[in-house]
């Protein structure tokens, strides 16, 4: 008996479980009642802006122009219906990651492959774990995963390093780093992009939580197969940052109630 | 950056801009500049609630303040010192009222709780309008408030306009300089690796 199957969940991923893990009401509105939401501009930025820096990592030699104006067409294009207030300021930063990103990046030489379907299994998980990586280096045995943000972060995040022990062991224990670019640098420094690998350690310690997490869903859904039922358990967190959207909110007030 | 759900900081740069100062105790604004210190009554000046910094800050006499904010919405910042209470940041601009672009960063609960409803209609008026422009606020009295500490007043705010960005205020996070790493006690402060000495050779056959 398997919870995950009985929803007919044939794989999860690094999202799902971490969107399991900061809130189960999310997951619940978004994944068995497929509540859906326009796209925002900070996702699309991001996805643009990594087009940009996989271009120009694979063509060495194309100016940066040319790896900007393919990502900004890549945005404009996404959200061309988007009523997103923050369209065009995000739209804004995109040339600036694409250039602080390619900076560092191109250091690495031109990768092996981009959006490598990756899969593992997981002990008494019943289905699979997916994922796609963003750069594979086979060199040097790296993985690369790039995240944009306006602020740097002075650490990989707890949901990142769930995301990067799922790719550090599809890959046979390739080194985990990621990528975090900002649009531009601080004051006195030079760099907008800083690289950080994860230890073995923390490689081993957050697919255990992968692992713990994904039986905790699959256990949780084996509760009922009556969607509605296990959504009368739980108890959205609106406050917190995955309810943003206001037509994810809207849906999740008439879900739950309140 | 995606509005944020509300302006909730919890309990608990070197910007040289002129600052907006609201006495909770006294139920007063006043406008502090390098010519020194104006009481204002009910002012009314733009308030760029686009761009919020939420974090930690310690007030004392004399001294600049101690302030570290937020890296990202949901993520508090590691405090830098024991005596930092919840702040909010924002900036603000007027022509009347003040002159110029002012800061405006309080620990007081009032002036947060009044902050706080007043994001609310604003996050609701301008996602429904999606044209981002900034709300113009009007301070139209204050209420007294009394608790162990004694009587404090809340200001009560009120949207009177809605204009264009004006230059003075960018879009941009007001304390960019100030961001602290996030609170986390199981996780390091990570350091950058360096690329590979040797890059890849072009004979590498990518795989996209």
């Amino acid at each position: 008996m398997s919870g995950l199957k009985d929803y007919g969940i044939k794989h999860l991923s690094p999202s799902a479980i971490n969107q399991y893990a900061t809130d189960p009401a999310h997951y619940v509105l978004q994944r068995l009642f497929n509540a859906k939401s326009d796209a925002s501009a900070a996702m699309f930025r991001g996805i643009a802006s990594e087009t940009g820096i996989v271009h120009g990592l694979y063509h060495p030699k194309a100016p940066l122009q040319e790896c900007v104006d393919l990502a900004l067409s890549e945005y404009d294009e996404k959200l061309s219906f988007s009523n997103d207030p923050k369209y065009e300021s995000e739209r804004a930063n995109i040339p600036g990651f694409i250039e602080y990103g390619l900076l560092e990046l191109r250091q690495y030489g031109v990768p092996t492959s981009a959006q490598e379907r990756v899969e593992i299994e997981l002990p008494d998980v019943p289905v699979p774990v997916i994922g796609f990586t963003d750069l594979i280096y086979e060199e040097h045995g790296i993985v690369i995963d790039i995240k944009t943000s306006l602020r740097m972060p002075s650490s990989i995040s707890d949901e990142h390093a769930r995301q990067g022990a799922v790719y550090s062991t599809a890959k046979g224990n390739h080194a985990m780093r990621f990528a975090y670019c900002k649009p531009k640098p601080s004051k006195g420094e030079a760099r907008a992009c800083n690289v950080y690998e994860m230890t073995a350690e923390h490689i081993a310690q957050s697919l255990s939580e992968v692992r713990e997490i994904a039986l905790r869903m699959d256990r949780f859904l084996s509760l009922s197969k009556d969607k509605e039922e296990l959504a009368a358990l739980l108890v959205p967190n609106f406050k917190g940052y995955l309810w943003s959207n206001p037509q994810i909110r809207e849906a999740g007030r008439t879900l739950y109630g309140f | 950056m995606a509005l944020m759900n509300d302006l909730d900081v919890g309990t608990g740069s070197g910007n040289y801009d002129p600052i907006l100062k609201f006495n909770a105790k006294a139920g007063r604004f006043a406008h502090r500049d390098s010519d020194g210190e104006v009481e204002i009554e009910n002012p009314t000046f733009v308030i760029d609630l686009y761009n919020v910094g939420l974090g930690w800050a310690a007030f004392r006499e004399g001294e600049a303040p101690e302030r570290v904010f937020d890296p990202e919405p949901g993520m508090r910042a590691a405090k830098t010192r024991d005596d930092q209470k919840r702040c909010m940041m924002v900036r603000t601009f007027a022509t009347e009222s003040f002159k110029g672009r002012a800061e405006l960063c309080t620990t007081s609960m009032h002036m947060l709780n009044a902050l706080k409803d007043l994001y609310a209609v604003f996050r609701e008026a301008a996602e429904k309008n999606g044209d981002g422009k900034l709300p113009v606020i009007n301070c139209v009295g204050v209420t007294p408030s009394k608790d162990k500490y004694g009587t404090n007043y809340r200001p009560e705010f009120k949207i009177v306009d809605w204009v264009e960005r004006p230059d003075e205020l960018p879009d941009e996070h007001p304390a960019s300089d100030l961001i602290g790493s996030a609170a986390n006690d199981n996780a390091a402060p990570s350091s950058h690796v360096a690329a590979p000495k040797k890059a890849a050779a072009n004979g590498n056959r990518p795989v996209f």
